[in-house]
């Protein structure tokens, strides 16, 4: 506008090197001016200028609306656990967060949406929750990666299923999402859409891919893995060797019981004293690196981590011609290695490919050996409580601590009133003191009752203790509110 | 009474930590000793010494007094007894002797603070005109000589002051507060704020100083200008009326008043909290200002998002915002208000300008808006396709997500700045921005 213009430039230079130009201001305005000296005119008029513009103030007229989202029919959650929400926002407690979100979505309830953007900015740093977060927002994720593009992944979540464009057009996140969605809708169709494009996709997507398939593996990806272990990328290769191994009977898995074979045997030293004789092996060829045996050891001699891997990789089944039962092969005196190392490569391989009956002579032999955490996992749900309480009697509080962590959710209940009971009678110390954060998180919605939570608690009581009775208590009213 | 909901609960904690610790002690095996009467919520808690914490809250005010060594205010055992008062958990009961002493204590001293206003009011009516006196000569000093600065700066030229201007204009409002004239040094402080700052600096340092000319001119002709305006301009001086006389005198509205929302302003020791209503039968505006020193609560009497039935006296002047709360009753949740388009709320603010052309922000309501976007900010669009920018710093996505794209009410602060969101609804719930 020229005459505020020309007060302001005058105003900045000084009325004593310009003059105040009041020509340009608008008739009334300038009507009102007294007159006088010229910095009081310039002030003046200014004043009076100020009040015009601001209550003049037009509205704009060139901004575009934001799009429409689609409506969320689903009704409110509770006011009180719309409060809980505020809390735990605030409280930085994933686990507890995200039990809460799988509340809702169980119970088909919208969020009060002023709280997506921190839900889902939370969420953008934890990658398990994302989908998760994207089922809770419901209509809106679409709309709110459109609006704010760093939260474009909640649109890889919410496009995932159905959308076909998706695979040939989407992002990397969208089509990876795609993918784990058909293998599990449509699993045919989903691997032939994968092997067809395999071959054009640069190798970090093939990575991607990879690791989809590889939590919906079943037998017959044997033959598309073969191919694999020839991928121009060594961590694809990597990759594919890994997931051949969990797979007991794959053409990987039967080169390896070979070796296996040929490596061990059994000597019969008398009645009952059976020794199983290992000799290391001689050299780590190309086709042993095809199938995943990484040549140079970490520390130590290369041909007992060759051993070690050859082991961790062989199907159980290959141990079966050298004795009638696990059992009876970890009584075996062993020569031409180390006793320790056969066991831990058995506890490796026993884990990754979940051999119960293995899981438990490698756990009845020493509840508190190697792989003890991947071993008890392997076991059936409902053994887990009794393998825990062995454990419990016998390994430190550190190695059970590893263990609980590493169980995967949910917990049966008998797991979990026993783990509450041994944490009554524990005496106060810091491994403990971690376990109970992750047990307290951990159990399922049936232990929160547990005794411990109801007693008033001691004057003295250690810091950790109160907080597992804190979260137990905070847990339970979280699941009343959203009963 | 009634017990408070949750949420009024948790904006009395002074902190997300004492929340949580709060919500830890909100369980009823913690207090041995619990009760309730029409004034007060009383409680015993096991704490980590030997005796037990002893927990009193006074509901009207409210006070609150606890004897653990927390340093917190409330401390946490306040907040957890409220919330099992809230959670319906607590029985009415008998005062315990404890619970007695204390609000007995209270009441009495605030029958001591009565009798001694009494007595200050009316003590010596000399000294109190010779103590106004001295402060109309102090405030007059400052006057002259700002307006010699002012004439000074202008005349000089503002560019002057791009180097080193934000220092002087500091020391200028220094001696503001010393000549007594409080408001005329915040107008300074905010003007040294504008130096060198983007494009637009000179323009709007111009306006400010502009407006504080204009004050320095009113203040020798106060006795010309029509009383209410001449109110205007003593309290932009920094004249503060006593809440007494406020009280006493001050035009008194009775209305159901929506609290549109709340704003802290924290300054270098104080924090000023800016509580807007809206009077849902009138229409009127008005602004409830409370202080506190850093670190302690600030009044929280009022909640956003609620209905507040009662009276309000407003401070003298030519557009009376700023009022006291005389009277009120228990508030309710606040459904959806009636708003304004874009262009009527434009149009209440010239008129507000009119009146008082030192306004510097002014409560809105507008209905039908949808956030809209241009490339250098995010604004409020009505039906009409009129838009008002967002102050920048405010966080939209919250709204953004409320509304979805969707039309919805908003309750904001406008300034020159922008439009400063401080409520929303989604449907009839009451959101806070």
């Amino acid at each position: 506008m020229k005459g505020w213009d020309e007060l302001v430039a005058t105003a900045l230079l000084g009325t004593q090197r310009r003059p105040v130009d009041t020509a340009a201001l608008p008739p009334k305005v300038r009507g009102l001016l007294p007159g006088g000296d010229a910095t009081g005119e310039l002030l003046t008029a200014a004043a009076l200028m100020t009040g015009y513009r601001r209550a003049g103030r037009v509205a704009a007229r060139d901004a575009d609306p934001v799009p429409v989202a689609a409506v969320d029919e689903r009704p409110l959650v509770p006011s009180a656990a719309r409060q809980r929400l505020a809390g735990l926002l605030t409280a930085r407690d994933p686990d507890l967060l995200d039990e809460w979100l799988l509340l809702v979505e169980r119970r088909g309830l919208r969020v009060p949406p002023e709280r997506l953007p921190a839900l889902v900015s939370a969420a953008r740093d934890r990658v398990a929750s994302r989908s998760l977060t994207a089922s809770v927002a419901g209509p809106l994720s679409e709309w709110l990666a459109e609006v704010n593009p760093e939260w474009e992944f909640l649109a890889a979540h919410a496009k995932a299923t159905g959308e076909d464009d998706v695979w040939r057009y989407g992002t990397t996140p969208q089509r990876t999402r795609w993918l784990a969605s058909a293998l599990a809708t449509d699993p045919e169709r989903a691997r032939a859409e994968l092997a067809s494009a395999w071959r054009s996709e640069p190798a970090q997507v093939r990575v991607e891919f990879l690791t989809a398939l590889g939590s919906a593996l079943t037998p017959e990806d044997d033959l598309f893995l073969e191919t694999v272990l020839d991928d121009r990328a060594q961590q694809v290769r990597k990759l594919a060797a890994e997931l051949l191994q969990g797979l007991p009977a794959s053409g990987l898995a039967t080169r390896m019981a070979d070796r296996v074979r040929a490596l061990v045997s059994v000597q019969h030293r008398g009645p009952r004293r059976e020794v199983l004789v290992v000799t290391l092996p001689e050299e780590c060829d190309e086709e042993l690196r095809r199938d995943g045996v990484v040549a140079t050891p970490p520390k130590g001699g290369p041909r007992a981590w060759w051993l070690r891997q050859i082991v961790a990789a062989a199907p159980m089944s290959a141990w079966a011609g050298f004795a009638p039962n696990p059992e009876a092969l970890l009584r075996m005196r062993v020569e031409g290695c180390d006793e320790a190392l056969l066991r831990e490569s058995w506890a490796v391989a026993a884990a990754r490919q979940r051999e119960v009956s293995w899981a438990r002579a490698l756990l009845d032999a020493d509840p508190d050996g190697p792989q003890r955490a991947g071993l008890v996992a392997a076991l059936p749900r409902e053994q887990w409580a009794e393998a825990v309480g062995r454990l419990a009697t016998r390994a430190s509080s550190a190695h059970l601590s590893e263990v609980v962590v590493a169980l995967p959710r949910p917990w049966p209940a008998e797991l979990g009133t026993a783990l509450l009971d041994w944490l009554v009678v524990r005496p106060d110390e810091r491994a403990v003191a971690a376990a109970a954060r992750v047990i307290a998180r951990a159990v399922p919605p049936v232990c929160l009752n547990h005794p411990l939570t109801t007693g008033p608690l001691p004057e003295d009581v250690s810091p950790w203790r109160r907080q597992l009775v804190e979260t137990l208590n905070f847990r339970r009213e979280m699941h009343e509110e959203l009963r | 009474m009634a017990p408070w909901s949750v949420e009024r609960v948790l904006q009395l904690a002074p902190d997300a930590a004492s929340v949580k610790a709060g919500r830890a002690l909100a369980s009823a095996a913690k207090w041995p000793v619990l009760g309730a009467s029409a004034d007060a919520v009383w409680g015993a808690c096991q704490g980590s010494g030997k005796a037990p914490y002893q927990t009193v809250v006074e509901l009207a005010e409210p006070a609150f007094r606890c004897s653990c060594p927390s340093r917190k205010f409330p401390c946490k055992h306040a907040v957890g007894l409220l919330l099992l008062w809230a959670g319906g958990v607590v029985d009415d009961a008998d005062a315990p002797e404890w619970v007695g002493a204390w609000l007995a204590e209270r009441s009495a001293r605030a029958r001591r603070a009565e009798l001694k206003a009494e007595s200050v009011k009316a003590p010596d009516p000399v000294a109190a005109s010779k103590r106004a006196a001295q402060r109309v000569d102090r405030v007059s000093g400052g006057v002259a000589e700002l307006s010699v600065w002012l004439g000074d700066q202008v005349g000089r030229g503002l560019g002057g002051l791009e180097r080193g201007g934000r220092l002087e204009l500091s020391g200028v409002a220094a001696r503001m507060v010393d000549a007594q004239a409080p408001g005329l040094a915040s107008g300074l402080r905010r003007a040294a704020q504008l130096v060198g700052r983007g494009k637009e600096w000179p323009g709007k340092l111009l306006e400010e100083l502009s407006l504080l000319h204009v004050l320095v001119e009113a203040f020798p002709r106060l006795k010309e200008l029509p009383e209410a305006l001449a109110e205007t301009v003593r309290a932009r001086l920094g004249f503060v009326t006593d809440t007494a006389d406020v009280r006493e005198k001050g035009v008194r509205v009775t209305d159901r008043w929506l609290v549109a929302g709340l704003v802290d302003d924290e300054g270098d020791q104080l924090i000023t909290r800016r509580v807007w209503l809206r009077g849902l039968g009138t229409g009127r505006a008005a602004l409830v200002l409370s202080f506190a020193p850093l670190g302690r609560p600030l009044d929280f009497s009022l909640f956003p998002g609620s209905v507040v039935p009662g009276t309000l006296a407003f401070y003298p002047g030519a557009l009376p915002l700023r009022a006291l709360v005389v009277e009120r009753e228990e508030p309710v949740v606040a459904a959806r208000p009636y708003g304004d388009s874009v262009a009527v709320a434009l149009g209440s603010y010239a008129a507000a300008l009119a009146l008082d052309p030192w306004v510097e922000r002014w409560p809105v309501v507008l209905s039908d808006v949808v956030p809209a976007s241009t490339p250098e900010t995010w604004l409020l669009s009505d039906v009409d396709g009129d838009a008002l920018p967002l102050v920048s710093g405010f966080d939209p996505l919250p709204l953004l997500a409320v509304s979805a794209g969707r039309p919805l009410t908003v309750a904001a602060e406008w300034s020159g700045a922008g439009l400063r969101p401080l409520s929303c609804w989604d449907g009839e719930r009451p959101v806070l921005l």
